[in-house]
């Protein structure tokens, strides 16, 4: 790479290379654009770069176990259920890049080429029009500036290309995709089915919905991509591609095109804004190893930087014409930040079914979709929650004893009944009191350190309460016995689902980005990750991530194409 | 051979046998390296025969073919607080204590009998509180380690990295356990 602004100008600059800016990246490389990646990881190359993937169980020193100190010093990301001794290469540890929480918020983080698309959960349920009308029916945030009905051929669109296994379930409130074969129920799993179904008139167990390839086509091979082979690894990296990063599929796609550059170690600091062009023209990234400040150019900026991380770089994107970040005449930015409710769980056992277990494994388990207020008010709470819900068996022996007994015990295990587990997944209402601003402590690459101001309301309380009491009711109606309702009381963040900040709507006054997900005042940016969520649903938001990224890029191709950017 | 690599070999010989001496008895270390445990070679001995004692070999293995105590204790010193340290490296000396006061001998030179009388004291809890906080931490962290263990959950249970499959009604009475 020369030296020259020349050599420094693309087409186009995407700030992060997470599951949307992986996206962004590929749409642009294949419509003939010269295309930046901006990184501020390290890279991490498809297999190549999993180093614990084919380790066996006991090739780990600690048996998975983390030691003492590591879960000392990262208090935080110790809490995320992925985080262990085959994976900590791809988690942010808390001391490396700090943050300050005025209220606790564990944000999980994940600084790598692919960024948290290699440790995602994978599960992909499509949004309905319920959830866009959502705002505007309630009265809450601001009215989406979209319907279902403009994101659902782009969901189609990257359904196709990701690889979504699921079934046709034909649901108003789920829409069905462009599926490839469903992981199957089990028979518990099954039998919760036929008893929610048959015991409630709007309440479905369906197979969740999940990115892997059960059945590849042409597109997939074409990836370098095979088939899923259960491993349920996924968080080391998949050496078959089997389920869906962009590490395995957007960003080697994207390379293929000649049209990419991808940066690891570029730590994004501001977007360059020109007050006489009215518009963005560049980058300026402080090198992670050099700590150099380096300006790079571009006709479109696309921020993909995580939603937190977005919100960061937008706020400390200050000019004389935007003194509080970029386009943020209207105050909003920063603001309405809401996440996803997964603190109660409820737990069960059931003794039918002795007869059978399971083999094998199995990427998704069930899903619950939202019956509460879907298709009218009916709580004291606005908006519901989704749910999970999986049955398995362990094998259990005793451990008393010692000698031959204790030996015989332990390698004769016993079947145990049946147990049922679910989790909720609600949807949380943005407030402008659940916001993110700038410190003025900064980190070793002069950025300022975020400070996270975002809790939990009554609307939640009384969600977790409803969650509680009517999964406790489907489990007992179904003969579940030992059912047990647990609030985890978990902060905000470790549900890893942290959206808003940068919202899209219909008026620059109250929103960041138009339908296009543009800057209403700086017209060549946009922001397509979980910044820009103006309500955040109950369902995983990945797949709308992937869909936004791909419409918005196709857009600002065609406004280039007629020199409006 | 080349002379380069000839002369880098006499280096790693001469080196090597100038090392090992002190390496093996002078400093009586624990083969695994610990940092925050003291554990001599004749202590991992004990446990290992400890270990043995819990799961002995027969026509299945044993703790000692798993490495199961060094396993545990790896496990102590990375992944314990110095609390729990203490305790299992007190407990562990008072173990010792307790086979020298009722047989005269060391746990690693006692019989299978004696052994057996000492697990069985832990076991029915007649032992000092750091005794049967030893016990009850060595116990856990040596199943532990067997059952993760390649010739037990590799060799015996056929532990699956690459399963390729799920069956959700697969009928109980197919499994078959070997053991």
């Amino acid at each position: 790479m020369g030296d020259t602004i020349k050599d420094r100008t693309y087409d186009v600059i995407v700030i992060g290379s997470g599951i949307s800016g992986g996206w962004a990246a590929k749409e642009f490389c294949e419509k003939g654009l010269k295309t930046l990646v901006l990184e501020r990881g390290r890279d991490v190359q498809h297999i190549k770069d999993y180093p614990t993937t084919n380790k066996m169980p006991w090739e780990f020193t600690l048996r998975g176990n983390l030691p003492l100190d590591v879960r000392e010093a990262n208090p935080v990301v110790s809490k995320c259920y992925a985080f262990g001794e085959a994976t900590t290469q791809f988690f942010v540890k808390d001391k490396e890049h700090p943050y300050v929480q005025e209220k606790p918020f564990d944000w999980i983080r994940g600084y790598q080429v692919g960024g948290k698309s290699l440790l995602w959960a994978r599960q992909t349920q499509r949004w309905s029009p319920y959830d866009f009308e959502g705002p505007a029916r309630d009265g809450f945030a601001v009215d989406w500036p979209i319907r279902y009905e403009d994101i659902a051929p782009w969901y189609s669109y990257v359904e196709k290309f990701a690889g979504i296994a699921g079934d046709k379930d034909g649901l108003p409130h789920l829409p069905d995709g462009e599926f490839l074969p469903g992981f199957p129920l089990n028979v518990v799993e099954k039998y919760f089915k036929q008893s929610v179904e048959k015991a409630y008139k709007d309440r479905y167990v369906i197979s969740g919905r999940c990115a892997h390839l059960s059945q590849p086509q042409p597109v997939h091979l074409e990836q370098g991509r095979a088939k899923c082979q259960n491993r349920t690894l996924c968080e080391r990296g998949c050496p078959f591609g089997g389920y869906f990063s962009s590490n395995a599929s957007t960003i080697p796609w994207a390379a293929k095109t000649g049209n990419l550059t991808l940066r690891p170690n570029s730590v994004v600091h501001s977007i360059i804004y020109d007050e006489q062009k009215g518009k963005a023209t560049g980058v300026k990234v402080i090198d992670n190893n050099t700590k150099d400040a380096i300006d790079f150019y571009a006709k479109v900026i696309f921020v993909n930087a995580a939603a937190l991380n977005t919100n960061l770089i937008l706020l400390n994107s200050t000019s004389h014409r935007f003194p509080n970040g970029l386009g943020n005449d209207s105050g909003v930015l920063g603001k309405y930040v809401a996440f996803h409710l997964y603190r109660a769980r409820v737990s069960g056992e059931y003794e039918g079914a002795g007869e059978f277990t399971t083999d094998g494994r199995r990427p998704t388990s069930g899903y619950i979709p939202r019956f509460r207020n879907v298709f009218r008010q009916e709580t004291d709470f606005l908006r519901g929650y989704a749910a999970g819900f999986g049955a398995y068996r362990n094998e259990e022996s005793s451990k008393d004893g010692f000698g031959m007994p204790l030996k015989q015990s332990l390698l004769n295990p016993k079947l145990q009944s049946w147990k049922v587990g679910s989790h909720m997944m609600g949807e949380t209402i943005p407030k402008e009191t659940n916001f993110v601003s700038l410190d003025s402590k900064k980190d070793d690459w002069g950025m300022p350190l975020l400070k996270v101001n975002i809790d939990y309301d009554d609307n939640d309380e009384k969600m977790i309460r409803d969650y509680m009491a009517q999964m406790t009711e489907m489990f007992e109606k179904a003969g579940f016995i030992n059912v047990k309702a647990y609030d985890s009381k978990q902060a905000p963040g470790l549900d890893i689902h942290e959206m808003g900040g940068v919202r899209m709507g219909r008026d620059p006054k109250t929103s960041l980005l138009n339908k296009w997900h543009q800057m209403h005042l700086c017209k060549n940016v946009f922001v397509t990750d979980g910044a820009s969520m103006t309500s955040t649903s109950t369902q995983n938001p990945s797949l709308t991530y992937m869909a936004f990224s791909a419409r918005a890029a196709n857009y600002a191709v065609e406004e280039l194409k007629k020199g409006n950017l | 051979m080349e002379r380069r690599t000839a002369v880098k070999y006499l280096f790693v010989i001469a080196g090597g046998t100038a090392v090992l001496p002190s390496c093996l008895h002078k400093e009586n270390k624990a083969s695994v390296l610990l940092k925050n445990i003291a554990v001599t070679a004749d202590q991992e001995t004990m446990l290992a025969e400890f270990a043995e004692t819990l799961l002995p070999a027969s026509s299945t293995p044993g703790a000692k073919d798993t490495y199961a105590h060094l396993h545990a204790l790896r496990m102590m010193d990375q992944c314990f607080d110095k609390d729990a340290q203490k305790k299992f490296t007190g407990g562990m000396k008072e173990v010792e204590s307790m086979m020298k006061k009722a047989h005269n001998t060391t746990f690693a030179g006692a019989s299978a009998a004696q052994r057996s009388e000492i697990l069985t004291a832990l076991e029915n809890k007649k032992a000092s509180e750091d005794a049967l906080q030893f016990y009850k931490l060595m116990k856990n962290l040596t199943i532990q380690g067997y059952l993760t263990s390649k010739p037990v959950l590799g060799d015996i249970f056929h532990y699956e990295l690459v399963p390729g499959r799920y069956n959700g009604a697969f009928p109980v009475k197919t499994i078959i356990h070997q053991a």
